[in-house]
């Protein structure tokens, strides 16, 4: 039985559909949506959008509420499809990891913010380690979005 | 190739500073993963639980219409072609409001390849 209409649309099950080289997740708070979206649009993330938004729920289970809806959100949660890498989730500590990624390349685009002490060499350990695996994962599926057999 | 991967990385963590926390979407499809975050994102401070103060739970709305589709993955569906991994994953559907009964979701399939 259907409790809700939205769950007999073909689209619903989708929200399952597992992704060998989906796109990232993240949430935006929604003063920045706009700038954020724009710029990934204009590098090329052309299927950068709002998905939805976060709020404070009263339920440790229930937690997701699937509408169907043209109105766009304010706070977001943006997903970015068709391109593919490795995003770290970690509560506090995203940027700490992820620009562990982009250190060797761009040290001179951006001056990573990190913290200092002892915990910096582990990070970049880390990172590095993060970065060779994510380097492989890349060329082992880049290019299965060409290839219809593949999921 | 990597370039574009660096380049989103930067943007999505530090050039605007935006996101909050972030995540690839894998293997447990988009309410998989975006349950992951929301459990994460939850205040279960030790203070609060120790004195039964009210704990923040995390929850999001998602829009239907907006989720990015790949061209051919409602023809699929409507075929009734799943990946292996579809039961398993439809177990996130604990995590979704009023998604109790077993069998959400295939019901849309089962109705669009009769």
């Amino acid at each position: 039985m259907l409790t809700e209409p939205v769950f007999g649309l073909l689209r619903y099950p989708l929200l399952f559909d597992p992704q060998t080289a989906g796109g990232l997740l993240a949430t935006v708070p929604a003063d920045k949506v706009a700038d954020t979206l724009r710029q990934l649009q204009q590098l090329g993330f052309e299927a950068a959008c709002v998905l939805g938004t976060v709020m404070q729920v009263p339920s440790a289970v229930e937690r997701i509420k699937v509408v169907v809806s043209e109105d766009a959100s304010q706070n977001a949660a943006v997903a970015v499809t068709k391109r593919r890498t490795k995003g770290i989730k970690r509560r506090g500590g995203v940027t700490a990891v992820v620009s562990a990624f982009i250190w060797p390349e761009n040290r001179g685009l951006h001056e990573p913010k990190r913290a200092g002490g002892a915990g910096a060499g582990r990070q970049l350990l880390l990172g590095l380690l993060l970065g060779l695996a994510t380097a492989y994962l890349w060329r082992a599926v880049g290019d299965s979005f060409s290839s219809p057999a593949r999921e | 190739m990597s370039g574009d991967l660096n380049k989103r990385d930067l943007l999505c963590v530090q050039d605007t500073g935006a996101a909050t926390c972030c995540t690839d979407i894998t293997g447990f499809g988009v309410v998989g993963h975006l349950l992951e975050m929301l459990k994460a994102s939850d205040d279960n401070d030790k203070f609060n639980k120790h004195f039964l103060l009210e704990h923040r739970y995390f929850g999001a709305e998602i829009d239907l219409d907006a989720l990015p589709i790949m061209d051919g993955a409602v023809d699929a569906l409507s075929q009734g072609v799943t990946s292996s991994l579809q039961s398993s994953n439809l177990t996130a559907r604990r995590g979704i409001i009023g998604a109790t009964d077993d069998s959400a979701g295939q019901n849309a399939i089962r109705a669009h390849k009769a």
